[in-house]
């Protein structure tokens, strides 16, 4: 029993170091090449665009070629069917946790319990602005892309709860991946799931500027 | 005797999450090209056309002065190519949401995202509150076009972007910084005296 139990866990510790390596292969140049093919399709158009570079672990967002922010990854997994580098469009993103949402303007509110937007406050900082920030933004979330390419996005965090939240959501992730693929090739769809780390700020910053519908590049 | 049901379980559970990672991996490596190595002259192919798109997406760049908003940090910067001249602190969409009691409009108060471009620039603007102006205060919208018109309340410059946006002048300098506009982008009075001797008409916009 103890065989049988030491061979299985030797059998899928090697079957998790296979499969989440990112495919490799020996044309670099066409790679390479495939990627500004897709940069040069979006950046003809005044829109901004991520492009997720899993090969140097960055993420990227430029527009018209000119880089606006550079993300590092701190760490990537990939399961699935390889993913060329054609422009995809995010179709929707969702978060683990609570969705940020938007304020509700009342007209009926009383101005003067609630107003902030005031030339004559005396203490600056001092209060509460109900807008949505950055900080109101996810670490934790699901960005769903176009021909069935899924990016789990979670914060590298410190603390106790932080490391927890992560192993609860890359367990989610690993057990899931098996069961999502089979399900999907049972429908006929593709299926790609890919996993990365990101400092608390840059995973915020993504969910901020990454909008449904917009053009997107992912390069391994 | 427990014992060994549990260890039974266990692997039996084992057992099955591995069958399935095995077919998840047969199912999901299906798709996956080969590639094969390339030769030295289509290696020199390949290099010549990297540097053309290389080139050609260096040429979609803005030309000359341009500016870079980030509605996150609320921050906007004066660049030229890949230098940045000045960083100015602004005020960018609230993102809230307004819904018309009387109808069907909604408006949502996010800084557009993308590349704009300066269409026109004023000198002391006058604002025409549109609708929402007067819904946002449960007041009654008025008739008369001039009972939409307030004066000294953009500032001394306005740079309009299209669709209602502008970059321009605030009173609230306190809450530059904060995500607290209607869409618009506000600059405090200083810096607004230097962007309008930067900014022309044309000069690009990136917001993200």
């Amino acid at each position: 029993m103890k065989i049988l139990f030491s061979a299985l866990l030797v059998i899928f510790l090697a079957v998790a170091a296979r499969t989440d390596a990112i495919p490799q292969h020996s044309a670099g140049t066409k790679d390479e090449i495939d990627l500004l093919d897709a940069e040069l399709k979006v950046a003809k158009k005044p829109v901004i665009y991520f492009i997720f570079n899993l090969k140097d672990k960055e993420i990227l967002l430029k527009s018209r070629g000119i880089l606006l922010k550079k993300m590092k990854i701190e760490d990537v997994k990939f399961w699935g069917r390889t993913v060329d580098a054609a422009p995809r469009a995010m179709l929707k993103k969702s978060a683990l946790f609570k969705e940020p949402k938007r304020v509700n303007i009342d007209p009926n509110k009383d101005k003067e319990e609630t107003s902030t937007d005031t030339a004559t406050n005396t203490t600056p900082g001092a209060f509460e602005i109900e807008a949505l920030e950055l900080k109101d933004m996810p670490t934790t979330y699901r960005l769903e892309f176009h021909e069935g390419i899924f990016i789990s996005i979670s914060p590298k965090g410190t603390g106790f709860l932080s490391g927890l939240l992560k192993m609860a959501s890359y367990t989610g992730w690993y057990v899931s991946r098996p069961i999502l693929t089979i399900w999907n090739s049972i429908k006929g769809s593709p299926y790609t799931s890919i996993y990365l780390i990101l400092n608390e700020e840059d995973a915020r910053l993504v969910y901020w500027s990454l909008e449904e519908k917009s053009e997107n590049i992912i390069y391994k | 005797m427990k014992k060994k049901i549990l260890l039974i379980i266990i692997l039996v559970i084992f057992g099955i999450f591995l069958a399935l990672e095995a077919c998840g991996i047969y199912l999901s490596g299906r798709g996956n090209v080969s590639y094969k190595t390339e030769s030295v002259k289509s290696l020199k192919n390949l290099n010549s056309k990297n540097t053309n798109l290389k080139k050609l997406i260096s040429n979609l760049s803005p030309k000359g002065t341009y500016l870079v908003i980030d509605t996150a940090k609320n921050m906007l910067y004066v660049k030229k190519g890949e230098q940045t001249l000045k960083e100015v602190v602004v005020s960018t969409g609230s993102g809230s949401i307004l819904n018309d009691p009387a109808g069907n409009r909604q408006w949502i108060f996010d800084t557009p995202r993308g590349e704009l471009s300066v269409q026109s620039k004023t000198t002391n603007p006058v604002w025409t509150k549109p609708d929402w102006a007067f819904i946002e205060e449960g007041e009654e919208i008025p008739k008369s076009y001039k009972d939409r018109v307030e004066k000294d309340v953009l500032g001394d410059y306005a740079f309009h972007l299209g669709d209602g946006y502008m970059i321009h002048g605030t009173l609230y300098t306190r809450l530059l910084g904060r995500n607290v506009t209607h869409g618009c982008v506000r600059v405090g009075d200083a810096d607004l005296e230097k962007l309008n001797k930067t900014v022309s008409i044309g000069t690009k916009v990136i917001i993200f």
